[in-house]
């Protein structure tokens, strides 16, 4: 598994795991990220158990798993935190932070613990001694509880399943490269696993007044720059919940 | 010595999937186990039934039915120490289902436990564990200075180890927990052939002594023991297909722990 730093200003870092060569077919590719914040580390979207091995190896270049405080789980889906018993195993320090809609969900998943219930509105993360890292709600794009960060100091936006991508082979960039092309693997997406057209453009609306520089979803590729507001106009336009006439 | 030299003591065939040995299929015999015995709680409201029927005819002889009230009343509470003895039982059912539950979480978080050192050894350029069979359960996680490795290459690592030890040592206590509760089986199966099979027969015995002394006038009595011939006749079979299931479970999970745990000369020599 490739990881990528994205952000490191000296006190914040961010990084993106994934691309995993040695993962099966059979399961969806999946962007995981670190964050830190003077070494203190937060996992976004950690996985599910398939690719725990590829991650941890591929973290462990970068931090070691005592030094990470939390986990957020942007939703309930198993390729986000399926992974969580593992993880919790590994340090039983770490807090899992997910929408409260999904936190007597997630402790099915394992690890023998409560999660922290993220409100609708969103919450500030604790990291490192910080508190800037922003939840921003995303309900009903797709899950109907669904939370994204933004990072104010990195101007990172990481935006689960928005944005998300279904790559054809060969495709091992972490950025997207044509934007126009790129909506191709997109479309079908988002037309699908996102239900609702008002809820999506209540995002769209939350987001274009954040100063996002990146935009980092769950699958596929990074948004980067001026491709960051073209994703933007193009999900707005797009008409969702409609791939099953 | 590394793991692969190890592996040439293991049965080749121990971990796939078709052979008897392999855990998935103890596992799921182990749980039908439960399957086995469902119609015994049917056979008890038969033998509810025949309690009432008994005292049915009872009441029909009048004054000549009162030694066969004996009769009727011991098979009530027949009835009762079977239900008893199904409510044991159906614990250990339970019990079993657990640690049938907590053997396969372990060994799958094991086994994602071992690919995350193989892949961060791999990633750092040092030996892998590689792969392990079952034979090997005491040792995994153990101690990697056991299996001939260098030390482990980072904090991460030796983090992984001490949780592989952890769920080394959970997956060795749920297996020996599920031997201990399949022993215990079986003195229930002894338990359930004393309520049922054995209590049926000799009150069945009674009831044709008790027959007799109608001198003829006992056609009530008689179907009662009809029945109680052919409840003692469906227990006596149920017992029997459980009492062989159970051995056999028994047999594949004690031929498994032999496997996995064994001699302590064997792992010496190797």
């Amino acid at each position: 598994m490739k990881g990528t730093v994205l952000f490191d200003d000296g006190k914040r870092r961010w990084v993106v795991f994934g691309r995993d060569p040695s993962k099966g077919e059979h399961i969806i590719d999946t962007n995981q990220y670190l964050v830190q914040h003077e070494g203190k580390g937060m996992l976004i979207d950690p996985g599910g158990v398939e690719i725990f091995p590829a991650f941890v190896a591929a973290l462990s270049a970068h931090t070691d798993p005592s030094q990470l405080e939390l986990i957020f789980a942007s939703h309930q889906d198993p390729d986000v935190i399926s992974s969580l018993a593992l993880w919790i195993d590994l340090n039983p320090q770490l807090a899992c932070w997910a929408p409260w809609v999904w936190s007597s969900f997630i402790p099915h998943y394992g690890g023998g613990r409560p999660v922290v219930p993220i409100a609708d509105e969103g919450v500030n993360l604790p990291l490192g001694g910080s508190r800037d890292l922003r939840a921003v709600p995303a309900h009903y794009c797709h899950s109907s509880g669904h939370m994204t960060i933004f990072d104010p100091r990195a101007g990172i936006l990481f935006s689960s399943d928005i944005g998300a991508a279904l790559l054809p082979e060969g495709e091992t960039g972490f950025f997207v490269q044509d934007f126009a092309r790129h909506t191709r693997f997109m479309e079908g997406f988002h037309k699908r696993w996102m239900p609702s057209n008002a809820a999506k453009n209540a995002w769209v609306r939350r987001v274009r007044e954040l100063p996002v520089k990146m935009l980092c979803p769950q699958h596929g590729s990074i948004f980067r720059g001026d491709d960051v507001k073209r994703f933007l106009d193009w999900f707005e336009a797009l008409q969702v919940g409609t791939a099953v006439e | 010595m590394s793991p692969p030299d190890l592996q040439v003591v293991d049965s080749p065939a121990a971990g796939s999937p078709e052979a008897p040995l392999s855990p998935p299929v103890i596992r799921s015999r182990a749980v039908a186990l439960q399957r086995v015995f469902a119609p015994v709680r049917a056979l008890l409201a038969e033998s509810g039934m025949l309690a009432l029927n008994a005292s049915v005819a009872c009441g029909r002889l009048g004054g000549l039915g009162r030694s066969f009230a004996t009769v009727a009343g011991d098979l009530h509470a027949s009835g009762a120490t079977l239900a008893r003895r199904i409510e044991e039982i159906e614990v250990v059912f339970e019990r079993v289902a657990v640690e049938v539950g907590r053997w396969s979480r372990t060994e799958r978080r094991i086994r994602a436990l071992q690919a995350a050192i193989d892949a961060l050894r791999g990633a750092q350029g040092a030996r892998p564990l590689g792969p392990w069979g079952p034979m090997w359960l005491p040792e995994v996680g153990r101690e990697w200075r056991i299996l001939g490795l260098e030390a482990p290459v980072n904090a991460t690592e030796a983090r992984l180890w001490a949780v592989l030890n952890a769920a080394r040592d959970e997956l060795i206590e749920a297996i020996a927990d599920l031997q201990q509760q399949l022993t215990g089986l079986e003195r229930h199966v002894d338990r359930i052939r004393w309520a049922a099979v054995r209590q049926t027969r000799y009150l069945r015995i009674l009831a044709s002594i008790e027959q007799a002394h109608l001198h003829g006038q006992g056609g009530a009595v008689e179907a009662v023991i009809h029945a109680m011939r052919r409840l003692d006749d469906r227990i006596s079979a149920l017992e029997e297909e459980a009492r062989d299931r159970v051995e056999k479970v028994q047999g594949l999970m004690n031929s498994f722990c032999r496997m996995i745990w064994p001699p302590r000369a064997v792992l010496e020599a190797v």
